[in-house]
């Protein structure tokens, strides 16, 4: 099934418009899954400013929207620059390495390797954003 | 499938259950060399799609990196993902 244009044309909007962008079951706050819940565990250490979506109310629809934008239909998602960059494990990775600091632009916090997921501290992110 | 798919891939295959249908995939392969870690599970993800289309595979775990001869250190990458419905 095609993606809805105008859903995908907000998704487009979404991404232009924030550097780090992470697609979450949930919200910060209160994720709903364990593997968004840790990205964004990984977000809050890194420090960096992102916007998030909860997907769970359109769920397929945006299944559809990120099939074709990016060829992945799992979430969560996080985008740098509009560019998906992984899900949960791939983040952690990155994160571990200190890849996804480089790639964002932030100074890797000191004794992460090994990270724990973790509770967020200190919400950076932009209000909990509704699609439809 | 996945070495038929990346020419030269080293692939091994932990059956994490026992029940044949949660595997863990570790792959190494030159084709991953200058590709992003999402491209790389892209790749591997292709090529057991029809395994995952007809249910014989439930969850796959991915673990990437590019063949070392083919890539100086610190551009292989490495990354594991999951497919499976705790994570869809």
């Amino acid at each position: 099934m095609p993606a809805n244009p105008e859903l995908k044309q907000k998704v487009e909007e979404l991404l232009g418009d924030h550097q780090v962008f992470l697609f979450m079951k949930g919200t910060p706050e209160m994720p709903r899954c364990g593997f968004s819940m840790r990205v964004v565990g990984v977000l809050e250490q890194l420090g960096v400013e992102y916007g998030a979506v909860d997907v769970l109310p359109l769920l397929d629809p945006l299944r559809e929207v990120t099939g074709e934008l990016a060829d992945w239909r799992t979430f969560p998602q996080l985008y740098v620059n509009a560019e998906l960059v992984g899900g949960c494990d791939i983040v952690e990775e990155m994160f571990e390495s200190g890849e996804l600091a480089g790639l964002v632009g932030t100074e890797q916090p000191e004794g992460v390797e090994a990270a724990a997921p973790q509770a967020p501290a200190n919400p950076q992110q932009s209000p909990p954003m509704q699609l439809g | 499938m996945i070495e038929a798919a990346l020419p030269g891939a080293e692939v091994e295959v932990i059956d994490e259950t026992g029940s044949g249908d949660h595997l863990r995939a570790t792959v190494r392969a030159p084709q991953f060399a200058g590709r992003t870690r999402i491209d790389q599970h892209r790749l591997v993800r292709t090529a057991v799609q029809p395994r995952m289309d007809d249910g014989s595979i439930h969850a796959l775990s991915i673990k990437t990196s590019a063949a070392s001869s083919a890539s100086p250190p610190g551009a292989a990458g490495a990354g594991a993902d999951r497919v499976d419905p705790g994570n869809s």
